[in-house]
Formats: structure tokens, sequence, C-alpha cells
């Protein structure tokens, strides 16, 4: 059924765009498996695989309410289907004030195995782990020091210090993002770029020779990995 | 209005209907699919193509169609004989044996829970690009069953029996290679294995000994075995994730594997991961059944990994041979694999059973 105008002048149409890109330059699936990267410590890299969680995208309006858009949305370069979802919201995009999402889920949300599209993609995090979810999967190889191509696994989970196994410990590595949104059309698009060099450089330099595998259980990197997150995204609004 | 009366008698009229009343004009009947309460409690529904719904009739003759060997050109080969019952729906054999007694390519895979593959592509090496596709191709391979379908349907269609049991499967007395991949394909949907001792465990009706609970933790270890990356855990209890992943067989690829499907030189030597479920009854192993036990299986991942380009990062540990368990984490990691075995799965399909 076709939208009457009354409706039309009520809703706001989103397209979601997820991109990536490496220090500026724009990268796809194309990009991948091979060594065209080089991170901020001058190792040289590839990237196989990139899945990542966004979650609780939602509108703030100009009256102090939020307006829920998408629970959770998890990007898989490899798939093209997860890179753009159109949304609707039944606001005018005058009222809306701004745009915010979570990288990851916050511990309300991160709860273990109740997500089944989640769990049909193995996305979880073992028990052992405080159970949840991933928040990111970049693999990859780079060269190291003895000029080996060695994998790396930067994953990226709710940091967790299991120096006592009985006791965990946790510490939150989930993130906000928001940016504002100063549009009078019904047509939105938000792009949502994932800078990955960023990854590597702020503020802890990141040396894959000395952290490149089993990082979901090492608390440190967790915090350092969430931390130089911060720098990671950024978000463009235009109408279109 | 008065469509609305006519409407409301027609409706009273055909329910008014039995099923055995003569002249009622009858589909086939919708086929239950009884899902584990595991599965629909931690995964999304299964994969049922809307233009191949499950029917009790259709269920029933694909799996009569499962164990005829007159699908092959010879008669001696059916689907089961490699694919058994017994095995899970898989095969003893390394490689399969078909028409006069000829080698296959690859290991047969066993058959339970396809209906949960959610990208759709079976095979190893994910040619397959739906379960009636996967069914499309043995019968024609020269190496399984030589036949051509036209000569398959010739032979089904002087049957006494089958074109009756085709038109009430799908209302068509004229049989052909879609309407018998589609027949497999429903049937090949309904073989789900959910009662191992491990979902047992999970829903509460027995323990893990401590050798299990070790293996498990050892599985889910990012630090020893890490094999959740690509298995799942028991909040996936397919224990597949079903993608492609190179696992260090080879440094060189006698089988390009995905790489073949799509061309793309990165995808050389990814094959399809197969579930851990039954595991206990589907050796030997990998693609080529080239390991014969679990232990080798293990011991793979251990020490025996090798070095290629498309090797999965999540081999983490290739430059040093493998994740290096000790033996009694060997021992354990195995006496958990063991428990996604269903004992009784397969019992009671097929003829004779």
């Amino acid at each position: 059924m076709a939208c009457t105008k009354s409706e039309k002048e009520t809703t706001t149409e989103f397209e979601l765009q997820f991109t990536q890109s490496w220090n500026g330059t724009p990268i796809s699936s194309e990009s991948l498996n091979s060594f065209q990267f080089q991170n901020e410590a001058g190792e040289k890299l590839s990237i196989e695989r990139l899945r990542y969680l966004l979650s609780n995208i939602h509108l703030q309006l100009s009256n102090g309410t939020e307006i829920p858009l998408k629970a959770f949305h998890l990007v898989n370069l490899q798939k093209e289907e997860s890179l753009k979802t159109n949304l609707t919201t039944f606001v005018t995009s005058k009222d809306i004030e701004a745009v915010s999402l979570l990288f990851g889920f916050d511990n309300e949300a991160n709860q273990d195995g109740i997500y089944p599209d989640l769990n049909a993609v193995s996305w979880n995090v073992p028990k052992m782990l405080g159970g949840g979810y991933h928040f990111m999967q970049l693999d990859g190889k780079f060269e190291n020091n003895a000029g080996e191509l060695a994998p790396y696994n930067f994953h990226a989970i709710r940091a967790v210090d299991k120096s006592d196994p009985e006791n965990l410990k946790f510490e939150d590595s989930f993130f906000e993002m928001e940016q504002s949104i100063e549009s009078t059309t019904s047509r939105i698009r938000i792009t949502i770029d994932m800078d990955i060099s960023e990854w590597f450089v702020n503020p802890h330099l990141w040396y894959l020779e000395s952290d490149a595998t089993s990082l979901m259980p090492n608390f440190e990197a967790q915090k350092r990995i969430a931390a130089n997150g911060k720098s990671v995204f950024s978000i463009q609004i235009e109408s279109y | 209005m008065r469509y609305g009366v006519f409407i409301l008698l027609l409706i009273g009229f055909l329910t008014a209907c039995k099923k055995d009343d003569p002249g009622m004009v009858q589909g086939p009947t919708p086929y239950a699919l009884e899902i584990p309460s595991l599965f629909s409690e931690k995964l999304i529904t299964p994969v049922l193509p809307t233009n191949n719904p499950l029917t009790e009739e259709g269920v029933a003759l694909g799996e009569k169609l499962f164990f005829d060997k007159r699908l092959s050109l010879d008669g001696n080969i059916s689907c089961a004989s490699c694919h058994l019952p017994q095995q899970a729906f898989s095969d003893r054999r390394a490689v399969s044996l078909g028409i006069r007694g000829q080698e296959g390519e690859r290991n047969a895979m066993p058959i339970f829970n396809l209906a949960w593959n959610y990208d759709d592509r079976f095979n190893w090496d994910g040619k397959a690009l739906s379960l009636e596709a996967q069914a499309f191709r043995p019968v024609t391979h020269p190496k399984e069953m030589g036949n051509t379908w036209v000569n398959v349907a010739r032979t089904l269609q002087e049957d006494t029996v089958y074109p009756n049991l085709f038109e009430q499967a799908f209302g068509t007395y004229k049989i052909d290679s879609v309407v018998i991949t589609k027949a497999l394909a429903q049937f090949e949907r309904t073989l789900i294995s959910a009662q191992a001792p491990f979902d047992q465990f999970l829903l509460g009706q027995r323990n893990l000994t401590p050798r299990q609970e070790n293996g498990l933790a050892i599985f889910m270890d990012e630090d020893r075995g890490d094999c959740f990356h690509c298995h799942g855990s028991e909040n996936n209890p397919l224990w597949t994730d079903n993608d492609f992943h190179n696992n260090g067989l080879d440094t060189d690829f006698a089988d390009l594997g995905l790489g073949a499907i799509t061309g793309d030189p990165a995808d050389n030597g990814k094959f399809r991961t197969p579930s851990l479920r039954n595991l206990t009854r589907t050796a030997p192993y990998m693609h080529d059944g080239r390991f014969q036990t679990l232990e080798e299986v293990v011991n793979h991942y251990s020490e025996g990994l090798n070095p290629s380009a498309t090797i999965d990062p999540l081999m983490k540990k290739v430059n040093q041979g493998g994740v290096q368990l000790t033996a009694q984490d060997k021992a354990d990691l195995i006496a958990f694999l063991r428990s996604l075995s269903d004992p009784n799965f397969g019992q009671g399909i097929g003829p004779g059973d």
C-alpha cells in the first residue's frame, strides 16, 4: 500500500551504510587477503575476515525522547547484504537531533546465548570468559620479525580478568558514538565508517609482534582495544 | 454482502468434507518437523524453501528414493550406499565406491541438521547452492551413480508404484529430476540429530564426566583448543559454522575445495566445516578421509598444521605446528567430542530397519 501524504510527512526513512577504510582509503571484500596494509608500527598485514557488532542504534529527539532504530546489527565485510540496511521510523526528521549507537553490546544486552541469529553464526564468547558475544573479529596475517607470515586474531569482547576463574572481573569495553542530525528531508543516509588502521594507533600503538592472538582472555589487551576503538568510527549524515 | 455469504458457504462446504470423501481434491499433508528444543531455543528457524514445503508424502517418497539402487546406472548404488544410516549417513571408506567399484573424489559427508545450513551451500566445496541442487549431481556423476536423469525418470515412471507416489507428493504422475530431487531434499531435511549425551547434559538430564568437562574447557579455551570459533558452542548446537576454512591440512593442494568453485585463489584449500556431532560414527575424517581416528584429528590440530597462503588465521599457532596440547588434554578433548554423538541417530530409517 502506498503511503498517504500525511504518513509521508510523519515518517523518516533511513539508509544505514556500514563502510570500512584504511587511513582514508575505502576497502571492500575485494581488499581481503592481500598484504596491502601497514599499521602504524610498520607491520605489513592482510585482512581475511572482518565482522563487528553495532547495537542500540537509536535516534535522539528534540523533546528528549529516544526512538530505537535497530537493536543490533552484525556487519560482515564478506556479506554484501550486511553492509546496508533500510529502516523507517514514525517521526519527522525535523524532530531528530542525533543518532547514537554502541560498538558491541552494553552489559544488559550482552547476555549469553539469547540471540539466535548471532548463535547461528558462532558469534558467542565462551562462558569461561563471561559468555555473551564478540564485539569484533578482525583476522588476518602479518609479517613478523622473523620474516614469517603469522596469524593475528584481533577479537574484541567485554574485557574480563580471569586470573581467578571463580571470580571473573569485568571492565566495560563497549563504547558509544553519536552524530547530530540536521535534516528536514524524509530520507536520511547514515554512513558509519570504520577506519581499521585506527585500531592499531591511538592511544596505544599496537605491535602485532607482541599481541596477535589469544587476545580474548587478555584483560589488558581488551582494555587497549576498547581505548583504541574510540577513534575508529566516523559517522556521516546526508539527505537523499 | 452476497460474496461474503458465498465465501462462508464455500468454507462450510469445504470444512464439512472428510479426507476420504470421493471427489475431494486434496494436496499432500503438511509434515510437522519436530524441532529439538535446544534448536528452537538457540537457533533461528530452519531453511525450508517455499517452493518445496515438507509434506508427509514428499518425505516418505524421498526416503524411498534415498534407498533405491535404481537411481544408479547398474542398479547397484543408492544414496544410502555411501550415506549409511548407521554411520550417521556417512561412509566408512575414505572415498566411497560408485558404480563398477570406482573410487569417488571426496569423503561422503554425513547428513543431519542440514535444514540449519543457513547459507544453503552444500558439499565440502560449497558447490551445491541448495539441498535440491546437491541431490542433482551424484546421479549423473560418472564415478558415483553414472546414470542420466532421463534414464532414471524412465525407470521410475515404468514402476508400478512410483507414479502414484509422485502424484500424491507433488500432484503429478510425470516423474523428472526436479520432483525426484525435491523429494530427496525433503527427506534429508527431516534427518535431525540432537539426542547426544551432551544435549542431555544441556537439558539437565545428565552430568558430564570430569574428563568431558575438561575437554569442553579445552574446546572453549582460546589459549588451548580454541575449537569454538569454527565449531560453535553450546549456544550453537549445530557444532559447525557451516563456513569454509583452510584448516592447515596441506601446504600444496591436490584439491582446491572452495577455490575450484569460486575461482578465487584466496579460497584454495578451503572446505566446509563439518559438524562435530556423531564423530564416533563418521570416521574417517576430513574431506579426503585422511584421518582414521579422532586421535589423528586432534594430533593434526595440536602438532600437524601445515602452513600455506590461505590457512585460516584461526589456526593461530601454525608456526609452532599447532596448539600443542598435552596427552591428557588430547584424551579429555576427545572424551568431550565423543559426548556429541547420538547413539540412536539413524535407527529406524530406511527399509529393513
